[in-house]
């Protein structure tokens, strides 16, 4: 229930009860005006009537010659434009925003739709970069966020285009990195939301970490997430939200990776020469980073560290003895490093009293024991016990993990007062 | 403020107008060229159905044609010479890194590579007019017509192509 409407409902009961006028009543109701509603569904219902403009026209088109086909792209082009820039001259913002997010995806569906008319099939990586290209600047002109997201969504689209289609070649690569920096960039600071940020990084590790596979196998994504997280701490105070949420998207996607090479070998640094000179850097951002913590007094950041010191151990292990490594080895190592980070982080967060690392670091202590359960069962368990011990363990962990939580979350909360 | 928005907007419809008019600049002024090709029929979901050409010359033995490319994985594209031998279609007689020098009777297609399996001797490439739009759900017809059927494209100077028709 909205502060409004409860503070109403109890001025009613004094009302009836006397202890104020109905004069008076009137005067706090006057003193909470009813706020313009700020309901998204306007947007929403336009942009779905858009796609649906959109659809019905590609999927029904045949009969009308390439000349109409190109003068509806066109003019509903121009319409949708000039119709968000008058309804928003015009005070009615939001449908305004809802129109001119039309008029991008029409430009965007353009390249498709022309490329269906005459039967042309150009890398559609290259189109979907021209269509953020133009929703860019639409949105450096509006300065919107909900163009600024779908600018996202369509850079996002393109890396899946490139990815999985295999049409991403070296410009396209670049174009890519470009492209965020100059596309996306200057909104994450202008507006400096978190969801903003964290989506975009998402999207930016998820290529770094797509790209830097083919140049190396194991040490260089650590070695990135690594130094976002170094870098984090750089950014200035005035920039909160900004440099905890690089943190923490850093090191979940560390946590992340860590899951994925338990269960994927191919992650597992291999001996050669490129991957030693990515160990030594590796080092030398823990180094570093362990550094600027006892320098800050912030002994209890420096556990953000053990994820990155298994790979390290991981890339030292199979350095000195690469032959005699058991396979099972790694994923034992990476396993217990997620448990410790996870009770690390706990520990962490009562001596800081951060509540929300308390809660991530449970959070992350029930998934190490759950992985680890999932790596050494799955081999030599018949599978319907498999999944009936896995649930009964998620279950208990759960429980065990929410309960020992509030017990800590309280005690940390307690300290504070 | 307007002016700009104006601005912007124009730049949009002139790249899509760029778009079709590198077309019409390739259909009027380019050769005509026969293919021959086998339709396959997949569904995009961003462009609603189309039949896949796949054509004759979009797999190329390269030991069987004059060849000069490095063979290693960054060659990503490539010129390809068509030449008309007696059949009805053209067919493949070169595969250049290079801008080849052509005969009177040669013609010159940009093509990218999608890959190159050296001990296969098998080229794969795309010319980017691979794709030949259909209304919906009548892909089915083209594709179970799988016998070879010929495609006329037009194909100008600088390599780039456009579809004309196919033959029914």
């Amino acid at each position: 229930m909205r502060r409004r409407d409860i503070i109403l409902q109890e001025a009613e009961k004094w009302k009836q009860e006397g202890i104020i006028s109905a004069e008076q009543f009137q005067q706090i109701a006057g003193r909470y005006p009813v706020l313009a509603q700020s309901s998204s569904l306007p947007v929403l219902g336009a942009i779905l009537l858009g796609l649906g403009a959109l659809t019905f026209i590609a999927s029904n088109w045949q009969e009308v010659s390439p000349f109409a086909k190109l003068a509806i792209i066109l003019l509903s082009l121009i319409v949708s434009y000039a119709a968000g820039e008058w309804f928003r001259s015009n005070g009615s913002e939001k449908i305004g925003l809802a129109l001119t997010v039309i008029g991008v995806a029409i430009y965007g569906a353009g390249f498709f739709l022309i490329g269906q008319i005459y039967h042309l099939s150009a890398n559609p990586v290259n189109a979907f970069y021209l269509w953020f290209v133009g929703a860019v600047t639409i949105t450096y002109y509006y300065r919107s966020r909900l163009l600024t997201y779908f600018s996202l969504l369509i850079l996002t689209i393109s890396v899946f285009y490139g990815v999985f289609e295999s049409y991403r070649d070296g410009l396209a690569t670049f174009l890519f990195y470009v492209l965020f920096a100059i596309g996306i960039v200057p909104f994450i600071l202008k507006y400096r939301t978190a969801t903003l940020l964290a989506l975009s990084q998402l999207l930016l590790f998820g290529v770094a970490f797509y790209d830097l596979h083919k140049v190396d196998d194991g040490l260089a994504f650590p070695a990135l997430c690594l130094l976002f997280y170094l870098a984090a701490r750089y950014l200035p105070r005035s920039l909160e939200p900004l440099s905890e949420t690089i943190q923490a998207v850093s090191y979940w996607v560390m946590i992340f990776y860590s899951i994925l090479a338990i269960f994927i070998d191919e992650l597992i640094p291999q001996q050669n020469g490129m991957n030693t000179r990515l160990w030594i850097v590796l080092l030398l951002l823990s180094g570093w980073y362990l550094i600027v913590s006892v320098g800050k007094k912030s002994l209890a950041q420096a556990i953000d560290l053990i994820p990155y010191g298994a790979f390290a151990l991981l890339y030292l292990l199979v350095l000195i003895n690469p032959a005699n490594i058991a396979t099972i080895l790694p994923s034992v190592l990476l396993i217990v490093s997620l448990f410790l980070y996870g009770v690390g982080m706990v520990l962490a967060g009562e001596r800081q009293r951060n509540v929300s690392r308390i809660n991530q670091g449970a959070v992350l202590f029930g998934i190490s024991c759950f992985v680890g359960y999932v790596n050494l069962a799955w081999d030599f368990m018949d599978k319907s016990l498999f999944f009936l011990m896995g649930g009964a363990l998620l279950l208990a962990l759960s429980l065990l993990v929410e309960w020992q939580r509030r017990k800590w979350v309280n005690e940390a909360k307690g300290g504070r007062k | 403020m307007k002016k700009r928005l104006i601005a912007l907007i124009a730049l949009q419809i002139i790249l899509l107008l760029t778009i079709v008019g590198k077309y019409y600049y390739i259909a009027a002024s380019g050769t005509l060229v026969t293919l021959k090709t086998a339709p396959v029929d997949p569904t995009d979901l961003f462009y609603g159905d189309y039949v896949i050409l796949n054509y004759e010359i979009s797999q190329i033995k390269v030991s069987a044609v004059q060849h000069v490319f490095a063979s290693g994985n960054n060659v990503t594209d490539v010129y390809v010479v068509l030449e008309k031998k007696g059949k009805p279609y053209y067919e493949a007689t070169g595969v250049f890194q290079k801008k080849p020098v052509l005969k009177a009777n040669q013609v010159m297609m940009k093509a990218r590579v999608t890959y190159y399996l050296p001990d296969e001797d098998s080229l794969r490439l795309e010319y980017g007019i691979e794709r030949y739009y259909v209304q919906e759900n009548t892909g089915q017809k083209y594709e179970q017509n799988r016998n070879l059927s010929l495609v006329d494209i037009r194909v100008a100077k600088s390599g780039d192509a456009v579809i004309e028709k196919l033959h029914e």
